[in-house]
C-alpha cells in the first residue's frame, strides 16, 4: 500500500475510529474499522488513546453506598464459585506442580489453600441487629482458613469499635478492632475459634456499649 | 490467655493459645486492606476469597454508583454490581495490569454489564440521567456525592466543560448509556455523520485535554 491511499485510509476512518473508542459503532461498522487497524499501527495506536480517554469519562459517575449487606452477599457468591472452581484431588499435585513452575493457574494456590483433608469450607451470613439504628451485615467463613467480615452503616457513633463474638460454651472473645467513619465501617480478620463454635457477633464501642449485634445460627 | 487491653469494661477477653506460644499479635488482614489493586486481583485469580473480599470493600461504591448511575434502580443496580464483582472474580486470571489499571477494568465491566440491563429494561431510547448531568456540570461538587474527587477526575470533568454541549452530549449518551451513533442521530434528529463527528470532535478534544497537549 503506498503512503497516499494509506493515509486517505485512515483519513476515511477518523470519525469512526472515536465512536469505536466509545462503543458507538454497530457490528458492521466495527468490522470495517478493525479491518483497518490490522494494517496499521498509527490509528491502532490513536485508539488506544481514544480509548483511555472514554474509559476515563467513567471516573465522573458519582459514587454511591450500596444496600446495607452487599458486601456480605457478592462474597458469599464468590466463596460458592470459588468451590466448584475446586480441582479433584488427582490434578493436586499437579496444580502444585504448575505453581511451583510459576504458571499463574487459576485453581493451583486454591488448591494448596485447601487443607489436605479436603474440609468443605461454608459461609454463614446473618444481618446485624441493634436499637441504635445501626445496620450490616456479617459473614463468617469456616474451613482451613476461617475468616470473619463485617460491614456496619449508620452506627451512631464513629472511632474504633471492637469486634467480639459470644461462643457456644458461653465464652467472649474479642476478635479485633476497626474503625468506624461517620457511622460507616468495613472490616474483616483471620479468626482464631472454631467458626462453628460461635452463636452472637457483637459490635462494642469504647465505652463498652453494644451497638449491633448478630446471631449465627449453628 | 493474654488479653490485648483497651477492650472495654464489659467485654472478657479470651485469646486462643496458639501452637508456637508467641503473644506477639498481627493482623492477618492488614496485608489484604493495604494491598494494591492489582495485588488484590492476583490474589483473587489464585482463589484467595480474602483478597476478593477486601476488593469488594475497597471497590463496591465505586461499582454501585456506575450500576446505580445506569440503571436507576436499587434492586437491578446491586444485581449488576454484585455480577460484576464476580466477572472480575471469575476473569481475574486473565486482568493485564500492564494494559490498564485495576479500577478502569472493574469500571469497564460494571459499565458493560448496566448497559445490558438497561437495554433488557427499556425498549425506548434512553434519555441522561439527571444525576449524572448534574454531577458533570454543576461547578461545584455535589455536596452529597461521596466520590473521592482525585485531581484526575476533576481534570475530566474539566474537559467535560471544555467542550461544546452537543459534543458532550453525544458523548454522554455513548459512553455513559451506551448508545449508538445511530442511535444519538435518532434522538438528537441529526444525520448519521454528524453523530459520528460530534464524537470524534468531543473525544479527540477530551483526550488532548486529559493528555496535557491542550488547556
Amino acid at each position: 500500500m503506498d503512503p497516499t491511499s494509506h493515509d486517505a485510509a485512515c483519513t476515511a476512518v477518523q470519525d469512526d475510529l472515536s465512536a469505536l473508542a466509545i462503543g458507538a459503532l454497530n457490528g458492521r461498522e466495527r468490522a470495517i474499522v478493525l479491518a483497518h487497524l490490522e494494517g496499521c499501527t498509527r490509528c491502532t495506536a490513536e485508539l488506544e488513546e481514544l480509548s483511555a480517554a472514554a474509559d476515563a469519562l467513567l471516573t465522573l459517575i458519582p459514587e454511591a453506598t450500596p444496600p446495607a449487606g452487599f458486601a456480605a452477599r457478592t462474597t458469599a457468591r464468590m466463596h460458592a464459585e470459588g468451590g466448584s472452581k475446586r480441582r479433584p484431588v488427582v490434578w493436586r499435585a499437579l496444580a502444585v506442580a504448575a505453581v511451583v513452575v510459576g504458571l499463574a493457574l487459576g485453581f493451583g494456590i486454591n488448591a494448596i489453600n485447601s487443607s489436605p483433608g479436603g474440609n468443605s469450607t461454608a459461609v454463614r451470613t446473618s444481618a446485624l441487629h441493634s436499637t441504635t439504628g445501626a445496620q450490616g451485615s456479617v459473614l463468617v467463613s469456616s474451613g482451613p482458613n476461617a475468616w470473619l467480615d463485617m460491614t456496619v452503616r449508620d452506627a451512631p457513633t464513629s472511632g474504633t469499635v471492637t469486634c467480639a463474638v459470644t461462643l457456644a460454651d458461653g465464652r467472649r472473645q474479642v476478635v479485633g478492632r476497626f474503625s468506624l467513619s461517620e457511622g460507616y465501617g468495613a472490616w474483616g480478620a483471620r479468626l482464631r475459634v472454631p467458626p462453628s463454635s460461635i452463636r452472637t457477633v457483637s459490635v462494642v464501642d469504647q465505652s463498652g456499649s453494644t451497638i449491633a449485634w448478630a446471631h449465627l445460627s449453628s | 490467655v493474654s488479653g490485648t487491653g483497651a477492650t472495654g469494661p464489659s467485654l472478657t477477653v479470651v485469646e486462643s493459645v496458639s501452637n508456637s506460644g508467641r503473644s506477639r499479635r498481627r493482623s492477618p488482614w492488614s496485608t489484604h486492606e493495604k494491598a494494591s489493586d492489582e495485588a488484590l486481583v492476583a490474589g483473587m485469580a489464585a482463589g484467595d476469597e480474602r483478597a476478593g473480599a477486601a476488593f469488594v470493600r475497597r471497590h463496591e461504591r465505586r461499582v454501585f454508583g456506575i450500576a446505580m448511575a445506569i440503571t436507576m434502580n436499587r434492586a437491578t443496580a446491586e444485581d449488576v454490581a454484585q455480577e460484576a464483582f464476580l466477572r472480575a472474580w471469575r476473569h481475574a486470571a486473565v486482568f493485564d495490569a500492564r494494559r490498564a489499571a485495576a479500577t478502569s477494568w472493574l469500571s469497564t465491566i460494571t459499565h458493560n454489564l448496566a448497559i445490558d440491563a438497561l437495554r433488557l429494561q427499556r425498549a425506548v431510547p434512553i434519555e441522561p440521567n439527571d444525576a449524572v448531568w448534574q454531577e458533570m456540570d454543576s461547578p461545584e461538587r455535589a455536596p452529597d456525592a461521596q466520590a473521592v474527587h482525585t485531581d484526575a477526575v476533576d481534570r475530566v470533568r474539566a474537559a467535560m466543560r471544555a467542550i461544546p454541549e452537543d459534543q458532550r452530549r453525544a458523548l454522554v449518551r455513548s459512553a455513559f448509556y451506551g448508545q449508538s451513533a445511530s442511535e444519538i442521530a435518532e434522538a438528537e434528529s441529526i444525520a448519521l455523520g454528524t453523530a459520528k463527528s460530534r464524537i470524534r470532535l468531543g473525544l479527540s478534544k477530551v483526550r488532548d485535554i486529559l493528555s496535557g497537549e491542550e488547556e
